[in-house]
């Protein structure tokens, strides 16, 4: 609440201002719910969508592959997208799908299983972040990615070792990172100014221990079947992807193990009635409780949602926000999102300034054109060719290259902005190709809609009805198009320029045209491209 | 991208400060500074017949299994390799023989999915250079044990290593890359400015950019224009684009966007004609992911006259190789489409008549562990790589294939992840010491390498026969 009075105007922002904070925090806004947004306000418009349920993707996507339907997933995705009315889960789930990524690159044939994990990201973002790492952690999904899904106890005679996969990215990617970090998130250093690291590989190896035993929880699991525990065929019965696994205590690794900070989990042999799962609820504890996860956790969510590089304050009152929501919870989703979303250097940063805003991720630019436009088929499908997209942006929902996302945070562009140290994440996939084809995506996307075939009735037209109104009016135009487009306002230079494109434009052209022409200037201009 | 490099190019600030004191140096680059700064054609007049080059990094993406790509056959070897490996161990007859250095008489065995490769270093292209890997300095077990030794930052972590891989100085982050260092020192060989020497088939990496310099990304099929800017029924479309890419931003990210966007604009114009301008090579590439993208570098190097290149760096990435689980079956398939791209990729050069050069060489992560989790690997440190053309001297193994990979052997810090005992810095002076670069540059390409070996004699000695 500190926050939200400091930056002020709250209660009754105006238009640019809503559009602006709808940039930040959905995947496209409409006109009438930027108007909604200048009627209640920000912070009531957050609790608003938070007291919505998250509307689901996968019942559609099972719906449609048992109805013969092909690329299900992406479908299903973009008909919840363009329709369901919980923005903000939206946006978080998408957020929260590029830090803890699973990816369909290498988890193919599961389409309704990997959109049942985004449902879950967008059920979860909303309630306390230990939930959410240990649904993560024992989600068979995950540990079909990270391998930790029937990870064996060691044996010494064989020389067998547990997998490490998830025991390092848990730490390094999921809650901790590298480095330990003070609240505001630059490095601790030690007395000889050197950065301190989080942990070691003897760290991974123990933390590798407790995630042993686990394997398929469908309602047929048996965990006293050792058999079960190893089985390889694909019998559906067994291997049902969208049940938590369960733990088989005799595959768990029961000696003593050593995390962070010095934590030991006593041996079983030490600790009589001790079970299997006591480990990983305290392992997973060890990782919540480290002071390392608010400054994390919460300087990676800022970026996705609002700016690459968050002062140190910033992050230091969403950290404050993570340690306590103001009632004595740890951890508390709402409270970190609206320390985000509220923070005065979220409301109230200059476009202007030199390191304020984000490059908006190339993938979500194109579904900012649908959502805003509202593109719809005659045929009411939602045939989106996405791998089209992949290639033309180099981005996809659940599609990451690996579990490091499509790009790594503290990536600095070359040039005027490493040398200001400046990082700038989504520019690791901006690179001579996709800046061209992701443009040529977009403005294809304004022309004729998306979809194979221009003409065919599956195609999904981007409805500028608003727009053609106000056409032969290009001061409104430029006006309703800012606002759509660009987060509130044109710059006053680009808006020149487009004027004069305006008056150069063919005396013939149509409304349509015209509309179509200018939003197509906007997407390769800088005001559309960078979030500020 | 690159028109800063050209424009800053000779004489500028970029190149400006640290060549000043290496006028003196026998660089191609310091060679010509002066001729070019005056005009390029003096450049190409006094320059004449400057061979065409190229380096290929084929980067393994997840840390390739590599001590099951190159297997030691020597009966007493191959025991331990298979008591080590457990389940993961392949059978004799899953190996395709070869034989070490001419004298030596050691067997090893090529993972038997690579018949290509075999083949090519039967042939004495191809070499492999052995338990290679990211070092500070030069490390043993006693030194990481008692804790004096200085590790690579991250050590065992993907985005780390394979960060050092591309720097080559693994006690930093993100300060040095050797690749971009390279097109600093040798772009300016180059005859035509608009395009980068460094060209990139699987998108931005820290191997190709430099301080202020990325690589040009192409896809398989060439570049791609922007659509309707060069459309003459609207004229007022590419005026207006031009003029917002024109304005000045204080917001760096909107200038660095607005920057991007107009040289890639550029840039596409040139490559589009260059590469279309040039005849489709008739070599027939495996239609896999990797295949495509060797392609499109050979089709790249096709273009070089039409681009006007004397010296280039091509980037192509095949990922997945993070075998935690199912490494046996996985990696085979994956070696396979290596093997057989690379095949393809040693035709075109022969098509083209560069065999002798164009070096393609291999880069991962990091090598696994020795030891199995039960259906995979983890992350190790030191592996194997290969080395293809450019004139070598072939079917050799560089660097020294461990003798004994038991567990508590004296390379061993645990689950047999292996120090390396050869830096990454060493493999690359070897490489950027052929493509041109004077042994008095090579420290500002490879800030450690003095710490591994003496750059003026080619670390290796891989090509005996003059670059």
């Amino acid at each position: 609440m500190t926050s939200a009075e400091k930056s002020g105007n709250l209660a009754r922002p105006t238009a640019e201002q809503a559009a602006r904070f709808l940039m930040q925090a959905t995947l496209g806004a409409t006109s009438a719910e930027i108007a909604h947004v200048t009627e209640v306000g920000f912070e009531k418009w957050i609790d608003e969508q938070f007291a919505l349920p998250s509307s689901l993707t996968h019942e559609e996507a099972r719906r449609v592959r048992y109805a013969g339907g092909h690329f299900e997933l992406h479908h299903a995705w973009w008909r919840q997208v363009l329709n369901a009315p919980d923005l903000l889960r939206q946006r978080l789930a998408t957020a929260l799908s590029e830090i803890f990524v699973v990816s369909e690159m290498a988890i193919e044939f599961l389409p309704w299983e990997m959109l049942e994990y985004y449902d879950d990201l967008a059920r979860l973002c909303s309630g306390n972040w230990r939930d959410l790492l240990r649904h993560i952690t024992l989600d068979p999904l995950m540990g079909y990615y990270l391998s930790h899904l029937k990870n064996r106890k060691p044996d010494p005679a064989l020389q067998r070792f547990p997998d490490e996969n998830y025991a390092r990215e848990v730490m390094q990617l999921f809650s901790i990172g590298l480095w330990e970090l003070n609240p505001d998130g630059t490095h601790r250093l030690d007395a000889q100014g050197r950065e301190i690291p989080t942990y070691d590989n003897a760290t991974v190896a123990n933390f590798a221990r407790v995630f042993t035993g686990l394997a398929f929880g469908g309602p047929l699991a048996d965990v006293t079947n050792r058999e079960q525990f190893l089985m390889d065929a694909l019998d559906p019965r067994f291997f049902d992807y969208s049940v938590s696994m369960k733990m088989w205590e005799d595959e768990h690794d029961r000696d003593e193990k050593v995390l962070l900070r010095g934590l030991r989990l006593p041996a079983f042999s030490d600790d009589f009635g001790r079970k299997a799962m006591d480990d990983v609820e305290d392992a997973l504890d060890n990782l919540f409780l480290h002071p390392n996860v608010g400054p994390f956790f919460g300087r990676l969510l800022i970026q996705r949602l609002v700016t690459s590089n968050p002062s140190p304050a910033y992050v230091e009152r969403v950290t404050e926000a993570f340690a306590n929501n103001g009632r004595a919870v740890r951890g508390d989703m709402r409270a970190v999102v609206k320390a985000i979303l509220l923070d005065p250097e979220a409301r109230e940063a200059s476009p202007d300034g030199v390191a304020s805003g984000r490059l908006r991720e190339p993938y979500y630019r194109q579904v900012w054109l649908a959502r805003s436009f509202q593109a719809r088929a005659a045929t009411g499908a939602y045939l989106v060719h996405d791998h089209e997209t992949l290639k033309a942006t180099g981005q996809l929902l659940l599609n990451s290259p690996t579990v490091f996302n499509f790009f790594l945070p503290d990536y600095r562009p070359p040039g005027a902005m490493a040398e200001a140290g400046l990082c700038g994440p989504e520019f690791q996939i901006m690179t001579s190709s996709t800046a061209i084809t992701s443009l040529n995506c977009y403005m294809r996307s304004i022309a004729i809609g998306f979809g194979d075939d221009p003409d065919g009735p599956h195609t999904m037209r981007l409805n500028f009805e608003e727009e053609i109104r106000v056409a032969h009016d290009p001061e409104s135009l430029l006006d309703l198009l800012g606002l759509k487009m660009a987060g509130g306002a044109l710059t006053p230079e680009t808006r020149r320029i487009l004027l004069d494109a305006y008056r150069e434009m063919p005396a013939g052209y149509s409304a349509d045209e015209k509309v179509k022409a200018m939003a197509q200037l906007i997407v390769v201009s800088p005001d559309f491209a960078v979030a500020h | 991208m690159q028109s800063s490099i050209d424009k800053a190019g000779l004489g500028g600030p970029l190149l400006g400060q640290p060549s000043c004191d290496r006028v003196g140096s026998t660089t191609l680059y310091s060679l010509l500074a002066n001729l070019t700064a005056t005009s390029r054609a003096s450049a190409e007049t006094l320059a004449p017949g400057i061979p065409y080059k190229a380096l290929v990094c084929l980067f393994l993406d997840g840390g390739n299994d590599s001590y099951n790509m190159l297997v030691p056959l020597e009966p007493e070897e191959y025991a331990r390799y298979r008591t080590v490996r457990t389940g993961l161990a392949l059978e004799k007859e899953q190996l395709l023989e070869i034989g070490d250095s001419p004298g030596s008489g050691r067997r090893f065995g090529v993972h038997s999915a690579m018949p290509e490769v075999r083949d090519l270093y039967a042939e004495g292209k191809l070499s492999f250079v052995c338990n290679v890997g990211t070092l500070v300095e030069p490390t043993n077990l006693e030194g990481l044990n008692n804790l004096t030794a200085r590790l690579p930052l991250g050590l065992y972590s993907h985005a780390d290593q394979s960060m050092h891989w591309q720097t080559a100085t693994p006690d930093l982050r993100g300060s040095a890359w050797w690749g971009g260092r390279i097109a600093e020192i040798l772009q300016a060989v180059n005859e035509r400015e608009g395009v980068s020497m460094n060209i990139s088939l699987s998108g931005t990496n820290i191997f190709q950019s430099g301080r202020s310099l990325v690589p040009y990304s192409i896809t398989p099929d060439g570049a791609s224009l922007l659509e309707g800017y060069a459309d003459p029924a609207r004229p007022f479309f590419r005026k207006a684009v031009d003029s917002m890419l024109e304005l000045k931003y204080q917001n760096l990210l909107k200038q660095t966007y607005s920057k991007l966007t107009r040289d890639s604009i550029d840039a596409a114009a040139k490559f589009f004609l260059a590469w279309n301008n040039t005849a489709p090579l008739a070599t027939v590439f495996p239609d896999t992911a990797v295949g495509k993208s060797l392609r499109g570098v050979a089709q790249g190097i096709a273009a070089r006259g039409n681009l006007g290149m004397r010296r280039q760096t091509f980037f192509a990435r095949s990922g997945g190789w993070d075998h935690h689980d199912e490494v046996l079956a996985t990696q085979a398939g994956m070696l396979r489409h290596i093997s057989e791209a690379v095949g393809a990729f040693w035709r075109a050069m022969g098509e083209l008549g560069l065999q002798d050069d164009v070096v393609l060489f291999t880069v991962s992560d990091f090598g696994r562990t020795l030891s199995s989790n039960g259906r995979g690997t983890d992350h190790g440190w030191g592996g194997n790589q290969f080395v293809l053309g450019g004139r070598h001297a072939g079917s050799r193994l560089y660097g020294r294939y461990p003798d004994d990979l038991s567990f508590g052997n004296p390379l061993d810090t645990g689950r047999g992840r292996l120090i390396p005992t050869m830096s990454v810095d060493e493999y690359f002076c070897e490489l950027a010491l052929w493509l041109g670069v004077a042994p008095a540059d090579i420290s500002y390409v490879l800030p450690n390498v003095g710490r591994f070996c003496d750059p003026a004699k080619a670390p290796l000695g891989m090509f005996p026969f003059g670059s």
